[in-house]
């Protein structure tokens, strides 16, 4: 059957955060299984839903998202991963309407190393852009409690996969099986998900400096601390920024 | 001679900040930073770079000492850039903070109205992801009260100063260390108008325009940027409460003066 003919409906699994925390290495390693495929769009990020702050989504444009998600072959799942939908507000409650059932995978990363990665390495590249935007956008990206907690208020937990960059990192074989496991496919590995990813992938990190790390900490402390108890076992003490949280719980 | 200003407005956006320094900036003993421009937006680079002294000098130099009275700045982004509060307490620890805040579901309403009418004019893509998080006053003054006293600071309410603005004037300058004397005109003009409003003042309110003055009111509607404020649906809204609710519970404990049933497009979101 072709994709033009083939069944469409919506996606089997949405990732939907976060930004600059390996999501594009995690989809491309899922998309060698067997039993996952793209959408009609061709790529990893769908952005669907990020124009319903500025209009409302109707019935028509649930049907536009569903046609990219066509099913050609028994068993294969479907899906997107677009990391801004665990960010924009509205988004959670349209995936809802849009994609009741569909599982939903998340990973994160020390916000402060995100930060880093985001907003430090774009300023000494593009030196010119309005990196205040940026950095503040950086900032409530890292926001992972309030938008977990969003998320939690449309959907089920066992609906809600969240997985861990650095332990995506330090050990990619267990944390494919436990997606694959999730996204109810066959425990196949393939040969790519066993070469480790290294940190020195971004190349030099920027150094941060005291003043910025007590800024963003006064603001992010409290979110770690409350997505240590909303995710019980995600591990604070692999997030350098955030380990004496990890002890003091 | 110049030195760290006496007060700074930190926020927020879209809540009449720049128009209540205006204000301010009525009074012969309150003044605005050299150059003229209300909102200096100084700390904006320091998120990429550490501050250093020189800054710090170069940012007093922006304040000079004309004679008696205050001098200060107001820029809204202060209070929701993170990184800006400890930059703050370095550059001016003793200066006295002003907040105004306003009904979230108004601000993002007010928002989306100029935002649709830029993409109309320049094509823009419509993002609104900050103006909820903008919304976020609690965690923000959270964030503030790590760094400076809350005797520091006065947080106002947007909609009290329209509804009062003789009063809450009187207040923010009592505030500031400044004696109000006679009311200036702009103040006067507007208190009578909520007093006694006419149709003309109803007209303007309804049209978003009570920041501004007549000939403001007029260039705005010729060129179309008068705007009736967008009608938000019920997913928004629904994701709106769902954001904010936490926040606006905490301001009680945090800022006790305001009246968050003032917040009408709140309330009705609720």
């Amino acid at each position: 059957m072709s994709a033009q003919q083939a069944v469409t409906g919506p996606p089997d699994f949405i990732g939907v955060g976060a930004q600059r925390s390996g999501t594009t290495w995690w989809f491309e390693l899922l998309l060698q299984h067997a039993q996952i495929g793209l959408s009609r769009r061709g790529h990893k990020e769908v952005h669907f839903f990020d124009r319903y702050g500025a209009e409302p989504m109707t019935d028509e444009d649930i049907r536009r998202y569903h046609w990219m998600f066509p099913r050609t072959e028994d068993g294969v799942l479907v899906g997107e991963w677009t990391p801004r939908y665990m960010l924009d507000p509205w988004t959670p409650r349209l995936l809802q309407r849009a994609a009741p059932d569909a599982r939903l995978l998340v990973l994160l990363r020390d916000p402060i190393e995100r930060f880093r990665s985001g907003v430090l390495l774009r300023a000494v590249r593009t030196p010119d852009h309005a990196i205040e935007v940026m950095a503040s956008d950086a900032i409530q990206r890292g926001r992972y409690a309030t938008q977990i907690r969003h998320l939690l208020q449309y959907f089920d937990p066992s609906r809600l996969l969240v997985l861990q960059y650095e332990r995506c990192v330090a050990d990619p074989v267990g944390q494919y099986r436990r997606t694959l496991s999730f996204l109810g496919v066959a425990d196949e590995v393939p040969r790519d998900v066993t070469q480790t990813r290294g940190e020195s992938m971004e190349g030099e990190k920027e150094p941060l400096w005291p003043e910025l790390i007590l800024a963003l900490r006064t603001v992010l402390d409290p979110e770690v601390r409350e997505l240590a108890a909303l995710v019980p076992d995600l591990d604070v003490a692999l997030w350098p920024h955030f380990a004496d949280l990890a002890v003091a719980r | 001679m110049s030195g760290p200003p006496d007060f700074i407005g930190i926020g927020t956006h879209l809540a009449g900040g720049l128009w209540w320094a205006e204000l301010l900036g009525d009074h012969p003993l309150v003044h605005g930073p050299a150059d003229g421009d209300w909102s200096q937006d100084f700390f904006s680079p320091f998120c990429a770079r550490p501050m250093q002294d020189a800054d710090v000098a170069a940012y007093h130099a922006r304040f000079p000492r004309r004679g008696p009275g205050v001098v200060g700045e107001w820029s809204p982004r202060y209070l929701y850039d993170a990184w800006t509060l400890p930059l703050l307490r370095r550059a001016a620890p003793e200066a006295k903070l002003l907040v105004l805040l306003r009904d979230p579901v108004e601000r993002y309403q007010s928002a989306l109205s100029y935002r649709l009418a830029e993409e109309r004019r320049h094509g823009k893509w419509v993002s609104m992801t900050d103006v909820v998080h903008r919304g976020r006053y609690a965690s923000q003054l959270r964030a503030l009260y790590a760094f400076f006293d809350p005797e520091q600071v006065l947080v106002l309410q947007y909609e009290q100063c329209l509804a009062a603005p003789l009063a809450q004037y009187e207040r923010t300058l009592r505030f500031l260390g400044v004696a109000p004397g006679d009311p200036p005109r702009r103040i006067r003009r507007l208190q009578r108008s909520r007093t006694h409003p006419g149709l003309t003042r109803r007209a303007v309110a309804a049209l978003g325009l009570e920041q501004s003055g007549p000939a403001e009111w007029v260039r705005r509607i010729r060129t179309g940027r008068a705007r009736v404020p967008v009608q938000l649906w019920p997913d928004v809204l629904a994701a709106l409460r769902t954001e904010l609710e936490p926040e606006i519970a905490d301001l009680a404990e945090l800022a006790p003066q305001i009246d968050t049933r003032l917040w009408t497009g709140f309330q009705a979101a609720s």
